[in-house]
Parts: C-alpha cells; sequence; structure tokens
C-alpha cells in the first residue's frame, strides 16, 4: 500500500533527489573538465572553448537548475526549522520560486553570452 | 584516581518573577555511590529548602528526574558525581516552558504525547518464547518510554521549531504502526506525515543517544519515513485525515534556539554532522550566489576575465578555495548518508556512515587541495 502524498513527504524527497543528482552531475562535471578541458581553464579563450561544447553546455545548465532548486529547498527547511507557520509557507515558497527562476535565468543568460563570447 | 571528597555543583536558579536566571554554587560531601539527585536532595535538606527540582522513584523508572548535567541530558537519580571533576552544572531541560530551578513543565509533551495513540497499555511481556511479530524487527515494548523528556530537551530541532512533534511522541507513533494493538496505524502515519512531523527531523541522533531506555527515537522516525516513502507493508484499517498538533503550551517554553547548533557539550558524531551540514549548506547558498557575479566577468571580455585569474591566484583565495571544497565535499557525501539514514535504509549505522563520510571528505580534500596547489604553480 502506498500512501497519499503529502506535501512535506514531496519536498523532502525532492530536496534528496537533487542532492543525489548534484553529487552525480559534479562527478560528471570533474571528468567531463578533464576530458574536454585537457589544457586547463585558465585563460579566457580556454573558458569560452569549453563551454561551446554543447554537452558542457547542458551539463552547466542542468547543473544550474538542480542547485538552485536544492539550494531553495535548503532555504526552505532552514526557515521551517526555525518554527515558520503554515500561514507564511505560502509566501515563502513563492519568494523562493522567484528567486530560483531569477538565478537560473541569470545564469543561463551568462551562460549564452560566454558561448557567444570571443574565443 | 580517588574521586574528590567535595563537589561545587553550579545549579540554575529561577523563580517566576526573576528577572533572569542565574547559578548558586553549593559544595557537596560526594562518595563513588552518590548521584546527582541524592546531591541536590542534600542541597534542598541542608542548604537551601527553596530549591525546586522533580523525582520520584529513585531508580529510573518514573521519568520525572530529568535534568542537565554538564551540559548532557540524564536522569539524575542513576546519574554518578563522582570523577565529573570539581564544578559540576546543573540544568534544567530545554525545549520546555520553565517553572522555576530545574523544574519544567511537561504538560506541552504529554499534550503532543497524548496525540501520538497513547501505546502504553502493557498487556503483554515478551518473554524468552516470545517470537516477534511479521514486519516486527525485534520486540521492544514501548512501554519502554519513562516519557522523561530527555529526547526533546536534546533535539536541535525542538530547539528552534516550536510546532514539532518532537522524538517521543513520533517514536509512539512508530510503536502504533508496529504494533497497533486496536489503534489505527495510518491515523499515526498521517499524523506524523507533516511539515512539522517526521520529515522536519535532521538526523542529529541525539535523542537516540540519551534516550536512558533504548527507545531509538532517531531510528523510530527513520522508520516512519521509510513507511511513508515506499508504502509497505501496508498497516491494516482506511486513512485518516492528517490531524493538526494541538499544541498548547501552559507558559513560554525555554527553546534554547540557534544556540542549541552550536552548544558543543556531550554531544555526539550525529549531532556534529547535522550542524556542519547546515552551516555547510548555508556557505554553499551563498557561494552560489557569489559565483554568479563572479562568472559575470567572462561575459565582460577577456581584460576582466585576466583580472579574476591574477585575485584568484592570491594565497588567500586558494585558502578559500579550499574550505568551499571541504564544503562541497562534506555536504555532498554527508547528503547521501542523510538520505540513506533519512529513509530508514541504514539508520543503525549512521554513526559508521559520519566517520566513512569524514575521512572520504579528508581524502577527496587533499587531493584537490594537492591539485589546485599543482595547478597555481
Ligand atoms: S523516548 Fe527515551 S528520552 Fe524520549 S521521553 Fe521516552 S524514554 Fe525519555
Ligand atoms: S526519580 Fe524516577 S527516573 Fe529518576
Amino acid at each position: 500500500m502506498t500512501y497519499p502524498t503529502s506535501r512535506a513527504k514531496t519536498w523532502w524527497l525532492l530536496q534528496a533527489l537533487s542532492g543525489l543528482a548534484l553529487v552525480l552531475l559534479l562527478g560528471v562535471h570533474f571528468v567531463a573538465q578533464h576530458y574536454v578541458a585537457q589544457g586547463g581553464l585558465r585563460t579566457y579563450a580556454q573558458v569560452v572553448a569549453y563551454v561551446r561544447h554543447p554537452a558542457v553546455a547542458a551539463l552547466e545548465a542542468a547543473f544550474l537548475v538542480v542547485v538552485a532548486v536544492h539550494a531553495a529547498l535548503g532555504l526552505r527547511a532552514v526557515a521551517l526549522d526555525f518554527g515558520l507557520p503554515a500561514a507564511r509557507q505560502r509566501g515563502l515558497n513563492a519568494a523562493l520560486a522567484v528567486g530560483v527562476v531569477l538565478v537560473v535565468g541569470y545564469g543561463l543568460w551568462l551562460l549564452a553570452q560566454v558561448r557567444g563570447g570571443a574565443g | 584516581m580517588s574521586s574528590p571528597s567535595t563537589v561545587q555543583l553550579r545549579v540554575f536558579r529561577y523563580k517566576p518573577g526573576d528577572p533572569a536566571p542565574h547559578y548558586d554554587t553549593f559544595a557537596v560531601p560526594v562518595t563513588p555511590r552518590t548521584t546527582v539527585l541524592e546531591a541536590l536532595q542534600a542541597i534542598r535538606r541542608d542548604q537551601d529548602p527553596s530549591l525546586m527540582l522533580r523525582h520520584s522513584c529513585h531508580h529510573a523508572s518514573c521519568g520525572t528526574c530529568g535534568l542537565r548535567v554538564d551540559g548532557q541530558e540524564v536522569l539524575a537519580c542513576v546519574t554518578p558525581l563522582a570523577d565529573r571533576g570539581p564544578v559540576v552544572t546543573v540544568e534544567p531541560l530545554q525545549n520546555a516552558p520553565l517553572l522555576g530551578d530545574l523544574v519544567v513543565d511537561m504538560g506541552p509533551f504529554y499534550a503532543v504525547f497524548t496525540q501520538a495513540g497513547m501505546p502504553l497499555v502493557r498487556s503483554t511481556e515478551a518473554t524468552a518464547a516470545s517470537r516477534p511479530a511479521a514486519g516486527i524487527e525485534r520486540l521492544t515494548r514501548f512501554e519502554n518510554c519513562l516519557e522523561c523528556g530527555l529526547c526533546v530537551s536534546t533535539c536541535p530541532v525542538a530547539a528552534t521549531d516550536p510546532l514539532y512533534l518532537g522524538p517521543a511522541a513520533m517514536a509512539a507513533a512508530w510503536r502504533v504502526v508496529q504494533e497497533p494493538r486496536g489503534q489505527n496505524p495510518a491515523r499515526a502515519l498521517a499524523w506524523v506525515d507533516q511539515e512539522h512531523g517526521c520529515w522536519r527531523c535532521h538526523l542529529a541522533f541525539e535523542c537516540s543517544t540519551v534516550c536512558p531506555n533504548d527507545v531509538q527515537p532517531g531510528q523510530a522516525i527513520a522508520a516512519l519515513r521509510q513507511r511513508l516513502a515506499l508504502g509497505e507493508p501496508a498497516p491494516p484499517g482506511p486513512a485518516a485525515a492528517a490531524t493538526r498538533p494541538a499544541l498548547a503550551p501552559t507558559g513560554p517554553a525555554r527553546r534554547v534556539g540557534l544556540r542549541a547548533w552550536l552548544d558543543p557539550r556531550g554531544r555526539d558524531v550525529g549531532y556534529w554532522a547535522f550542524v556542519l551540514h547546515r552551516l555547510t549548506g548555508l556557505a554553499l547558498v551563498v557561494y552560489l550566489l557569489l559565483h554568479l557575479w563572479v562568472l559575470r566577468l567572462l561575459a565582460r571580455g577577456p581584460a576582466a576575465w585576466d583580472e579574476f585569474i591574477a585575485l584568484a591566484r592570491s594565497p588567500l583565495f586558494l585558502a578559500l578555495d579550499g574550505l568551499l571544497l571541504f564544503g562541497v565535499l562534506f555536504h555532498g557525501l554527508n547528503g547521501v548518508r542523510v538520505a540513506l539514514v533519512g529513509l530508514g535504509a541504514a539508520a543503525r549505522r549512521q554513526r559508521g556512515l559520519f566517520w566513512a563520510v569524514l575521512l572520504l571528505t579528508l581524502l577527496l580534500l587533499a587531493a584537490g587541495v594537492a591539485a589546485l596547489v599543482a595547478a597555481v604553480h
């Protein structure tokens, strides 16, 4: 038998799953850096060439989305740890959702800028 | 070394109406068998009859004598005073309304406990011939719980969240699920399945460390989550709507708040894992924003980026990189531990897992720092 999915359970599971995804993405990130950016990532040209690789760009974008969601859920957990009353939870969720959209939007814009930069 | 014959007992004092609590120090004679409770009773009898304390059975059975001795939650009646050093500090339990001196109001604790379904009726005894029923790992009568409140006092979540159901009540709910005895286990599950219920627990396991009667509330909470997330095996009976905890504290709870996260006295590894996880998590959120701000230099072209690279090679920046690496490694690896333990997969191995996390963090940190230094030179 499974139980009705409560919001609290969903948030916790999402936090755990996004965390596990980050551990995996970070591992892939280091492996990708090792193989794709063999000369290192020191000069501007090296960084631009690196993020122009489509797989790298996809990886960085995925990492950005997952890390923003995980961070927002973490902040939400801390707020609830301090006894945030139910009446304020909606406001907090909305504020965090806006934060995630802003961070992800800005990050993707930066990625696009750098990919379009002089290599 | 023989124990000292006299100990200075530093006792927390507060009477309703006092502007603030203070400590009084009493010299008490001590033999190797003197308990903290006996010393306090001697103070009351011979030095200060106004000292307020609770006790009843004197043999770890009634749960009324819970206190904090040198920062650790204990039953005063079975805690020896000798060999603790020349000065011993005694304080009331935390996260409960303070009535006076060493006495707290247990009303709110009992109120939540009652909502768990009161699985306290002793209708069976485990004998040598007893066999656990299917789905029950081992026979632990929940009557084991003394309702002493030590677990709530030590819990870092109860310290900050006044709505938190708390370890003892959720261990009681798990008992209802394990052995319903006519109660509805689905109702108990629905009760803990809320923001301030089992999902709020951060698996510090201090509750299990201080529990004087091996109730293991931390493991019970992990088991509740496992049941709610994985859903098997199903308990009998229809699901009931979740009830909000009707917490009605009788007075202001003496919650320690954030201080509880940073009080190192008498704490175990699960607690340190929790504190480090929280601190590294918050630091990483700040870093995420900082990182995006720095990366904007990339969008400004090569000159701005070269300036940043020059800065990034400074010793201070490299030291911060090392700190960052520690944060990422610990938070990531302990996160895996939290996910496993939090879903009941390895709740009884949380201590060993902590050491494994720390060892792996330090090994990877050493490798990372070496790579960082090599990259700069
Ligand atoms: S679970 Fe343990 S520490 Fe908590 S009230 Fe019961 S006996 Fe005391
Ligand atoms: S006096 Fe009863 S448990 Fe200590």
